[in-house]
């Protein structure tokens, strides 16, 4: 029973690897490119972000935070609201982006339970063998 | 992450330095590189924070270049001495709050920054001497920092294959190729759960720092834990040779 528990968070461990690689990161990389032409001109600016974040979130890695920030925003506006107040972006009008904010959003909970999952994997490993 | 590719000679270099040391160093080497390995993604986080350091300074560099151009330009009469410490004092404490207590106590101790940035007293040529050698110093801890981020960022994963390569049995190979793929994973997994976490608000430097000790153990544990179950479970399976470790890493 324990074997088999362990082969399935395995796979979804592996799973969680394949997934970040190969649809995570260049979801992400492709959504910074639409938000930079979209989203910046409006919401990157000291109203928004603190003066701090605006100078480090310019370059490669950094700016992953950034788009991180705005598909929260689009999928959750709610938690967002500290930071932008209002909905970013009108899910009627620009269906695409919606959806795909809403993968990636997907992408990373299951990235989260994932986790979770290897942790209580973890515990039971080390109890029984 | 980033993960910054090693440039072939300087992995040459490595090598030659790896070559000259006697047997006893390579040996302590040799048993302390499974403690560069587990924390390989932590160290890779260490190097991105040391990346987000560098952008912070070289930032606000134009911003403190500005205090002798206002010098100079007190000195030609275009503004007054007034003029001239109004613009010093606004830009310094920008400044200070631009990189916040923590790399201010790094670069400036317990003095305060306004001292680096004080004109030479009385009638100096040269009046603002101190200030440019300061700036210098600033920009050289930049370049120093950057450096400093891509060796820690490639340092684990180098250190991985390196011991892939010395690894004498097939299982000890296959044994740290699942340690570093698995804590890579859950390294990049944590990183982007937590800042999922933490970007609502603007967070401090500390809470960074602590959120990165984090993820860098829990990356280490995910690394023993896969080493772990591999040995208990999948030991027959051969990752190494499947995936062409072996002829990357040799």
């Amino acid at each position: 029973m324990l074997d088999k528990y362990i082969m399935i968070s395995t796979v979804l461990f592996l799973g969680m690897g394949a997934a970040i690689f190969i649809a995570l990161f260049p979801l992400l990389l492709a959504q910074h490119f639409v938000y930079k032409k979209l989203l910046d001109p409006t919401y990157f600016n000291n109203n928004y972000f603190s003066s701090h974040e605006l100078a480090i979130y310019n370059s490669f890695p950094l700016f992953l935070i950034k788009t991180i920030a705005y598909i929260r925003a689009i999928v959750f506006p709610k938690t967002m609201q500290k930071r932008f107040r209002t909905r970013i972006i009108n899910p009627k009008e620009k269906k695409p982006i919606y959806f795909i904010a809403w993968l990636t959003m997907l992408i990373i909970i299951y990235c989260g339970l994932v986790l979770v999952n290897t942790v209580i994997m973890a515990i039971f490993h080390y109890t029984y063998q | 992450m980033c993960l910054a590719p090693i440039e072939l000679n300087e992995t040459n270099k490595v090598k030659h330095l790896w070559e000259i040391m006697s047997p006893e160093t390579q040996k302590a080497i040799k048993e302390t590189a499974p403690l560069y390995n587990g924390l390989s993604l932590g160290l890779a986080g260490g190097g991105a924070s040391l990346f987000t350091l560098e952008k912070t300074l070289k930032s606000n560099m134009s911003l403190l270049n500005g205090i002798p151009d206002a010098y100079h330009q007190y000195k030609t009469g275009a503004i007054t001495k007034y003029e001239f410490n109004k613009i010093r004092t606004s830009k310094l404490n920008l400044y200070t709050k631009n990189i916040g207590p923590m790399i201010q106590k790094g670069i400036y101790g317990d003095a305060k920054v306004k001292n680096a940035f004080r004109l030479a007293p009385g009638r100096s040529l040269n009046a603002t001497k101190s200030m440019t050698q300061h700036l210098s110093k600033l920009s050289k801890i930049s370049s120093a920092v950057s450096k400093g981020g891509v060796v820690l960022a490639g340092i684990g994963l180098a250190s991985s294959c390196y011991q892939v390569s010395q690894a004498e049995t097939l299982p000890e190979k296959n044994e740290i190729a699942v340690k570093a793929i698995s804590s890579t994973i859950a390294g990049a997994a944590i990183g982007v759960v937590v800042t999922v976490f933490l970007v609502s608000t603007p967070v401090g430097w500390g809470i960074v720092l602590v959120a990165g000790a984090i993820s860098a153990a829990s990356s280490w544990g995910a690394g023993e834990l896969a080493g772990s179950v591999y040995k208990s479970n999948f030991s027959d399976t051969d990752v190494v040779n499947s995936l062409g470790i072996t002829s990357v890493c040799n």
